[in-house]
């Protein structure tokens, strides 16, 4: 029977088929499949985090926050943090040595549940209270 | 594809939609009701089996971090099983386990098994019940019978359309039987000792995966429930109109099929949208297996024919599926295809002995390896829309790395970033949603919040481009002491009218309890 003989070779057939076609540009702007996925390693490799805001507390003890991005709240220039009550307190933090990205933060403003920094220029908000009546009446004043 | 469960949240919307949000209800009403109180009310006529596993998976470590792990498990699964298939149908030890590797490196697998949808369940626990079939066929032992009967049970509980599959078996089971006897033992018992065990079998399916289509009968009357897909509309009507519509369909999906297994139309998503995932190694060693099967069909021996049995099955209910169904991501239902299609393709090779053949044997395992390694390669990096955010969100502890942080920033889903970073997730939320609206998005990974769902109705036309909230609601969410509300449905959110409370962020609101002050805006 030929399928005796020809079967590899209908295997190689087939591999080939579909490298080809995933080798080729699909029939929108699809770029072949390997650039497609470099492309997106390159965005994901190349790709700047947000601002890393990290606090050294005086226990000894290192705290760090990644989110939310600037984009949260209506003031997209100041990147505003929400500071976990379980993790760390806020006057901690203020006692602490604070950076933005590496630059090193000072206070500006403190008050009962929010800390206003300044770091290389750039103002931080942190804001200490999971409250829900605290927090609005601080969006509330932003 | 473990790094990924682990680093990743649930991040499918139909798992969003309609697969977690019921596990949630039920760990917070401490029971599985017929009836969930959703905007999303085809939760009530599905099949949850695969939700139940997610709740188990919760339970676990009181978190959601391996929320998912239960189809980890049944992509892993694939290996033993696609590795025994293979082993059945006469595939020497090594090729038998390079098979499974194969089947277990599909695309489409390795896509779907960090997700908690249920298509990865429902395709291994078909493949797990067709071997089962094959070796009670074979054997003809009761026990074989009855843990069938568990296979077929677990594969009823992930999926409505699952009967079709079991009367896809029995079918196969019946073709087999036709052939002529072979000198051995008999392939089944005589007929009345057949029946008692047939009906004992049944019973353990239906206790194992029957409460969904029980639940069905008794809440709306139909097993199927109040799903109106025509794949589960068996009234003929006008027997012309329901005829052309499924050769359309039909015709369609044929048409389709090669672009759909070359893989070329669309990225790499757990959804295969208009892809079939299969992979290289199903258009390489899989449609070799499709042939030999077709050829097969010539064979009389009711043996020969039981080797043959895995992949006309799997054609039988890939046709089945053909005729009934027709969607871009349809593809996610035939997950039982590719071990089938790649174990008949592999015993073909070594039925006709191209393994014996050194050069050929070293031809065939590159493409093995070429294949297993372009499908690793494509799918490791999960889809997102937003791949620069991937190293701010990995680097986040993990109670941070959730569906609401990993979601691209939109006006619509400001609310949940603003409820996952900064609200107590011991306070309550309503949100307005209907059929199609995600409401694990809300949830924290403790699944400590409380969510109350408000039908869209309860959001009334104020003034032009604002709304208010209709007084029997606003009732329901103070006698909920329930305080915040989104108003967000996907990929807008509505306006309140001034004085309905003080406005968080764009789509979420402080809503005063009666007697409370609003705060100002």
């Amino acid at each position: 029977m030929h399928l005796e003989r020809s079967a590899p070779w209908l295997c190689g057939l087939g591999f080939l088929c579909y490298m080809t076609w995933n080798l080729l540009p699909g029939s929108g702007d699809r770029p072949p499949r390997p650039l497609e996925f470099l492309a997106r390693a390159e965005q994901v490799l190349s790709a700047k985090p947000a601002p890393l805001l990290v606090a050294h507390l005086p226990d000894g003890r290192s705290v760090h926050w990644a989110l939310p991005p600037p984009s949260l709240l209506p003031d997209h220039e100041r990147p505003v943090f929400f500071l976990r009550q379980d993790l760390v307190g806020l006057r901690d933090l203020a006692a602490g040595t604070v950076t933005l990205d590496g630059a090193a933060c000072s206070v500006h403003t403190q008050g009962p549940n929010y800390l206003g920094l300044a770091c290389a220029g750039r103002a931080v908000l942190v804001l200490a209270t999971s409250d829900l009546d605290e927090l609005a009446g601080l969006l509330g004043a932003l | 594809m473990a790094a990924r469960l682990w680093l990743f949240p649930p991040r499918i919307l139909d798992a969003l939609t309609y697969h977690l949000p019921p596990a949630v209800q039920w760990y917070h009403l401490g029971a599985i009701p017929a009836i969930l109180e959703t905007g999303v009310t085809r939760v009530d006529s599905m099949a949850l089996g695969s939700t139940l596993l997610s709740l188990w998976a919760f339970t676990l470590l009181g978190h959601d971090a391996l929320i998912e792990l239960p189809h980890f498990l049944w992509a892993l699964l694939l290996l033993p099983l696609t590795r025994e298939l293979a082993g059945r149908l006469g595939v020497s030890r090594p090729w038998a386990w390079t098979c499974a590797a194969l089947a277990f490196t599909t695309p489409a697998v390795l896509l779907q098994a960090d997700t908690a949808l249920d298509h990865l369940a429902l395709g291994v626990s078909t493949l797990a019940a067709l071997l089962c079939l094959l070796r009670w066929l074979e054997s003809g032992r009761r026990l074989h019978l009855l843990v069938f009967a568990l296979a077929s049970g677990l594969m009823l509980g992930y999926k409505l359309s699952a009967p079709l599959h079991l009367g896809v078996f029995w079918l196969g089971a019946w073709w087999v039987r036709r052939g002529s006897a072979s000198p051995h033992k008999p392939l089944l018992e005589p007929a009345p000792r057949l029946l008692p065990n047939l009906g004992l079998a049944a019973s353990l399916s239906l206790v194992l995966g029957g409460y969904w289509y029980l639940r069905n009968l008794l809440v709306h009357g139909r097993p199927q429930g109040n799903f109106h897909h025509p794949m589960f509309d068996f009234s003929p009507g006008s027997e012309a109109g329901y005829l052309g519509y499924h050769l359309g369909l039909l015709g369609q999906n044929l048409t389709d099929l090669p672009s759909r297994l070359l893989d070329g139309e669309a990225w790499f998503s757990p959804d295969l949208p208009f892809m079939s995932g299969f992979g290289p190694q199903f258009f390489t060693f899989g449609l070799l297996g499709l042939v030999w099967t077709l050829v097969g069909l010539r064979e009389k021996t009711a043996r020969a024919r039981l080797a043959h049995l895995p992949m006309l099955c799997s054609l039988a209910l890939l046709l089945q599926y053909f005729w009934l169904y027709a969607t871009p991501f349809s593809y996610r239902l035939y997950l039982f295809l590719p071990p089938c299609a790649l174990a008949a393709g592999f015993a073909a090779l070594e039925h006709t002995g191209a393994f014996r053949h050194k050069g050929k044997r070293l031809f065939l395992a590159a493409l093995a390896l070429g294949s297993g390694l372009w499908s690793i390669t494509m799918t490791a990096l999960p889809l997102t829309h937003q791949p620069d955010f991937m190293p701010t969100f990995l680097a986040l502890p993990r109670e941070h790395r959730t569906v609401a942080n990993f979601l691209p920033i939109t006006p619509a889903h400001l609310p949940y970033r603003f409820l996952a970073n900064a609200v107590a997730a011991d306070e309550p939320l309503a949100y307005v949603g209907g059929e199609d609206d995600w409401s694990y998005v809300f949830v924290d990974p403790a699944w400590r919040r409380r969510l109350v769902h408000l039908e869209d109705a309860c959001l009334e036309t104020s003034t032009p481009g604002t709304q208010r909230l209709a007084p029997r609601c606003a009732h329901r969410l103070a006698a909920a002491g329930v305080r915040l509300l989104c108003t967000c449905r996907y990929t807008s959110c509505a306006v309140l009218e001034p004085g309905s409370g003080t406005l968080l962020v764009p789509g979420l609101y402080l809503v005063p309890l009666p007697g409370e002050a609003t705060h100002a805006p």
